[in-house]
This record gives structure tokens, C-alpha cells and sequence, in this order.
């Protein structure tokens, strides 16, 4: 009758630290505090943006585009066979760390991906009980309609994963006979020194480097980015607003919005956002952008890298986005924001 | 009921003279006729102590009792024995000795001898058409090497074995590793493979390169699929019943 949603409990929720870092030792970086722990909590990045001033990046830019690490990915076509047998299996799986990320969209097809040994597959009812391996239902709770979902987890690694064992021809018997088609991966080998022979140059990959890419500087109305201090601290209304409009804010930038530029003109009539708050300074923005099959161990060690060689009074964002890969094609997403002035705060927004 | 009267003497020929009915027939008649009526008509007469009515209650009495004794001599069926009883006895029981692939190997190839004269299959190969396939709904899968393809509880995928029992709601197989397995038909889809004939070479003339021939000439296996969902029901049932095309939900 009303177009109420039937319920908010599925959607995505935004959730918002505003914290101290701590003492950042560059040769034992932390891994479990936030923000450290949120970065390393995601299981494959698509993209990252870094937005910073543009006085800053003509400090840093030399360092961005010449001391971080380019990272590496190529693009194969391999069936899941390919996985289980010969030296990809020996080299990859049980000796290396490989990242891998099939094709298609979760929630609709069949979504295989690879990380720390453990594959995950996400399979339709037909392709799951044809396929005869044990998994979880998959998705929400409760009546789960006429297309219901499972996914599969094997950890590769297991000292009973070998050929001739039962479990493990249970898995050669469905990747052979049932998940035969081949699909385009996404690979990515954590390791530092790439093995010779390669084991994958026989479904020869596209390999692909995901360099940074410095966009024009954005001319912008700047507002005041540091968090208002409550009055009350049981009462925290105004942080509510300021996160709110801070992340829409820094949005817009990312979008590269004209909507944030200082110079903008636009008939209220169409579009009423202002950036949020009163007082606001012109100044230019420089928004650095990684995209491609990248690991959450390089986006942990950019981060780093990134804190040490920035000023202390200076201030960035770090947006992270994640491949659509969560039950319902949702991607996780996160932002960082290293405040100015204060030595080492930080506010972070985690969409799960 | 009829008795006659006895003398002592039955055989006397002349009658007890003080007798008065002798006396007063030997009066009217000469003394020869006298005696012969007196004997007929009054010695020997039939006397009637009761009226000869039959008694209905004991003729019953005696019927029941010679059908009762009739019974007892006709040999007759025993009844059969009930569930309980022969679970005791082991029946349907397959014993650990028996439950062997090689047992059941000959019954698999004479299945698909009966399966190939039933689809009419030719040596040549070609096409099965579907009032063919039909017939396989009624045949009998004793005897026929199923697999399990796909299934609503996952572990079971990848059974494969030679039919033993054909249940209502269960199929029993026994796999190649001699275990026998019992196997829902609930939620399960079975496959099976029928081969063409194979052709029979003549004595002589088979080399081993012909034979190579033969084999890439030789069409490839049928392939059925069995949806188990529709298939519960007992062979003896299947033989007369007919299948209809219904829409399956789970497909």
C-alpha cells in the first residue's frame, strides 16, 4: 500500500570512529588498532582515492609516484580445475599467498575467490547441490524465497588437502565434473618475488600495473574539517552531523562534484548543498586514485607510508572501496581522515 | 423310526395258538390264510414308536462337526507373516557376505541387455525417440548402475553403484567398494548410462586394428537423467502406472 521498506535490518550501516592513532613505528606497523585493523579487515580493494591539499602533494607527490609500491595484478581465464592441480596448486596455494577474485556479480552468479588459501565459492541452489560439497546458506536469514544461496569454503592449505584423500577428490570430483567453465580471475601474488617458472604463464595472463593516477587540482570551498567538541558528552547530535556532512562532503570530492567548487554557481532550484558549515577558505584539492585488483597488505603499507612521509598539521582522506563481493552484491567501503592541527587523530567511516 | 417286535423264537412256524387275534382270524379263515395274515399283519407289523420327522437342531450339530472334522484333514495355507516377523528372520536382509560389486555385476550387464531390447536400440546407433524413453518409467531398475548427480543433501553426490533394491521411497546400491547404500529417491536426480549393443565381430576377423576402428565408430552412451522426486513409488506400482508431465517447482 505505502512504499515503507519492509525493513532496515539487510541495508548498510555506516558506522564512525573518532580516536587517536598512537606511536606509529615504522618498522612494526600496527595491524589490530583502528583505523590499521579496519584496512586489513576487507578482502580485496578495488579502488583507493587519496584527497589532499594541494600544497601537500607538491611535498609528497615526488615520494607517491616513485617510493610506493606499484602493485601488480594480472587478469586469466582458468576453470576451477586449474586451482587443484600441478605446481598452481603446489607453488600458489600450499607454498605462496595468492589473491584471486573470479568474474560476476554476487548474489546472482556463481562468485569464486581465493585468499589465504581458503577458496570461497558462492553457488546457486542447482550449481551447490550438484557440485556435492558441504557449505552455508548464504545471504539473509529466515525465508530465503525461490533463489537461495550458499557458499562453500575450503581451506586449501589443510594438511588433509592433498591428492588421494577422500575430502580432497570430493573437490576434484565436482571442479572436474559440475564448476567446469572457465572464468575470467583477477590474480594477484602477494609475494614479493615472482617464481620462475611461473606456473601461470600457461593460461597466459594479461598482467596489469595499477599506477596512480593525479587528477587536475579541484578548486573547492573548504570547510572546517575538525570535529566539533560536545558541550555534553552523552549528548552527541552534533558529531552525528558532522560525520554525516563531512563523509557526504568528501563524496562529492571524490565524484569530483562541481558542487564543491568554490566557484560554483547553481540555481538553488536544482541542488540546495552547501558544504557544511559556516566558515569556509578557497584552496585546491589533488585526488590521487589507485584502481585494480589490489591486496588490503599494500593499502595497510601505502597508509603507513603515507602517515609518516605527511606533516603532522597537515591533514588527508583515504577512501577505500571494495569489490562488490558481499552476499548481496554490497561493497564494503571505508574512509579514513587524518585530521589537521591535531597530531594524531583520525575519524573513520566503515560501510558494511 | 421303525422296530419290529422279536421273539423268542422268530422262526416258529405256527404261531402262538392262545393268541386271541389268532383265534378270531382262524374264525373267519381257513386255518392256512389265518397264520400267513396273522404273521404278516400282526407278528411282523411294523411297529411305529415315533414318527420319523427329521430333527433339524442335531442334523446341524452333526454337520457342523464333520465340517469341523473336514477342515482339520484338508491341508490349508498358512498366513503370512507379518512385518515384525520377518525382520526377525532376516528376509530382505543383504548378509555382509553378499553385499559384493562382483555379485551384482552379471545382473548390471543383463540390465542393459533388457534395457537396450526395451528402447530398441541398434548396433548402428540413432535416436531414441521419446514413446521409447517413456517405457523406461515402468522397467525395472534392478540391476541398473546409478549416480548421483545432484541432491538436496549434498554428501550424497557422487554415489554410484549397481541397484540391488528398488523400494518405494529408497534405492539400495551397492558400490564399487562393496558397501551397500541406501539412497532416497527424495530431492535426488540419478543418472545412468545405457551403451549401444555392441557389434558382434566375427571369429577371425577381429584385429586389433579393426577394433580401433570399431571404437571411434562406435556412437556414445545414452545418458538419462532419473528425477527421484517423481520415481516414489515400488516397482510392482510403476509397471501400470502412468506418467504424466507435471510442473515441477524445484526444477
Amino acid at each position: 500500500m505505502l512504499d515503507f521498506p519492509a525493513g532496515t535490518k539487510h541495508e548498510a550501516k555506516c558506522n564512525v570512529t573518532y580516536g587517536t592513532m598512537g606511536h606509529l613505528d615504522p618498522k612494526q606497523p600496527p595491524v589490530k588498532r583502528k583505523p590499521f585493523a579496519a584496512i586489513l579487515n576487507h578482502s580485496f580493494v578495488q579502488k583507493v582515492d587519496l584527497i589532499l591539499p594541494e600544497e601537500l602533494y607538491k611535498i609528497i607527490g615526488d615520494s607517491i609516484s616513485t617510493e610506493f609500491v606499484k602493485p601488480i595484478y594480472s587478469r586469466v581465464i582458468l576453470p576451477l580445475k586449474a586451482l587443484v592441480e600441478g605446481e598452481f596448486f603446489n607453488e600458489y596455494i600450499k607454498k605462496g599467498n595468492i589473491l584471486m577474485l573470479s568474474e560476476g556479480r554476487a548474489g546472482v552468479d556463481n562468485v569464486y575467490s581465493l585468499k589465504e588459501g581458503i577458496l570461497t565459492l558462492h553457488l546457486d541452489k542447482e550449481s551447490y547441490e550438484r557440485a556435492g560439497l558441504v557449505g552455508k546458506p548464504e545471504g539473509v536469514k529466515g525465508k530465503r524465497g525461490t533463489k537461495p544461496r550458499w557458499v562453500v569454503e575450503i581451506n586449501l592449505r589443510l594438511p588433509s588437502m592433498l591428492h588421494g584423500k577422500k575430502g580432497f577428490d570430493r573437490i576434484v570430483y565436482a571442479f572436474k565434473n559440475v564448476l567446469t567453465t572457465p572464468v575470467t580471475w583477477l590474480f594477484h601474488d602477494l609475494r614479493p618475488t615472482a617464481i620462475t617458472p611461473d606456473p601461470l604463464d600457461g593460461h597466459f595472463p594479461a598482467k596489469k600495473t595499477a599506477s596512480p593516477r593525479v587528477s587536475q587540482p579541484i578548486k573547492v570551498k573548504m570547510p572546517v574539517i575538525k570535529p566539533p567538541t560536545d558541550a555534553d558528552s552523552l549528548y552527541g547530535a552534533d558529531f552525528d552531523d558532522y560525520a554525516i556532512d563531512v563523509q557526504e562532503w568528501l563524496s562529492l570530492v571524490l565524484l569530483e562534484s562541481p558542487r564543491v567548487n568554490s566557484d560554483d554557481n547553481i540555481d538553488p532550484f536544482l541542488s540546495r548543498y552547501v558544504p557544511p558549515g559556516d566558515s569556509f577558505t578557497n584552496s585546491k584539492l589533488i585526488k590521487v586514485t589507485w584502481q585494480g585488483f589490489l591486496s588490503p597488505s599494500w593499502v595497510h603499507k601505502t597508509f603507513v607510508q603515507m602517515l609518516l612521509c605527511v606533516p603532522q598539521d597537515e591533514w588527508f582522506a583515504c577512501c577505500v572501496v571494495g569489490f562488490g563481493d558481499g552476499p548481496l552484491g554490497e561493497s564494503k567501503a571505508y574512509t579514513i581522515l587524518k585530521l589537521p592541527d591535531a597530531t594524531k587523530e583520525f575519524v573513520l567511516w566503515e560501510v558494511a | 423310526m421303525v422296530s419290529t417286535p422279536t421273539s423268542k423264537n422268530p422262526h416258529a412256524k405256527i404261531p402262538d395258538k392262545g393268541a386271541v387275534a389268532f383265534s378270531l382270524l382262524s374264525q373267519a379263515h381257513s386255518p392256512e390264510t389265518a397264520e400267513r395274515i396273522y404273521l404278516e399283519k400282526i407278528r411282523k407289523r411294523p411297529l411305529h414308536l415315533k414318527p420319523t420327522e427329521p430333527d433339524t437342531a442335531q442334523l446341524a450339530r452333526r454337520q457342523a462337526r464333520q465340517l469341523k472334522l473336514q477342515k482339520l484333514k484338508k491341508k490349508h495355507k498358512p498366513a503370512p507373516l507379518s512385518a515384525r516377523q520377518k525382520r526377525t528372520l532376516m528376509l530382505y536382509d543383504i548378509l555382509k557376505a553378499e553385499q559384493k560389486y562382483e555379485i551384482y555385476r552379471p545382473l548390471n550387464r543383463m540390465w542393459i541387455g533388457y534395457i537396450q531390447e526395451i528402447l530398441g536400440l541398434k548396433e548402428e546407433g540413432g535416436q531414441v525417440l521419446s514413446v521409447e524413453a517413456a517405457k523406461l518409467c515402468s522397467a525395472d531398475f534392478h540391476g541398473a548402475e546409478l549416480e548421483v548427480v545432484r541432491s538436496r543433501c549434498v554428501s550424497r553426490v557422487g554415489v554410484k553403484g549397481i541397484v540391488i533394491k528398488d523400494l518405494k521411497s529408497v534405492f539400495e546400491v551397492v558400490t564399487e567398494r562393496d558397501v551397500v547404500k541406501v539412497l532416497p529417491k527424495e530431492h535426488t536426480i540419478f543418472r545412468f548410462t545405457v551403451p549401444f549393443p555392441e557389434v558382434k565381430v566375427e571369429e577371425g576377423k577381429g584385429r586389433v586394428g579393426e577394433s580401433n576402428v570399431d571404437e571411434e565408430k562406435k556412437p556414445k552412451e545414452l545418458v538419462f537423467e532419473l528425477h527421484g522426486d517423481q520415481f516414489k513409488y515400488r516397482a510392482a506400482d510403476r509397471a501400470n502406472k502412468k506418467f504424466k508431465s507435471h510442473f515441477l517447482p524445484d526444477l
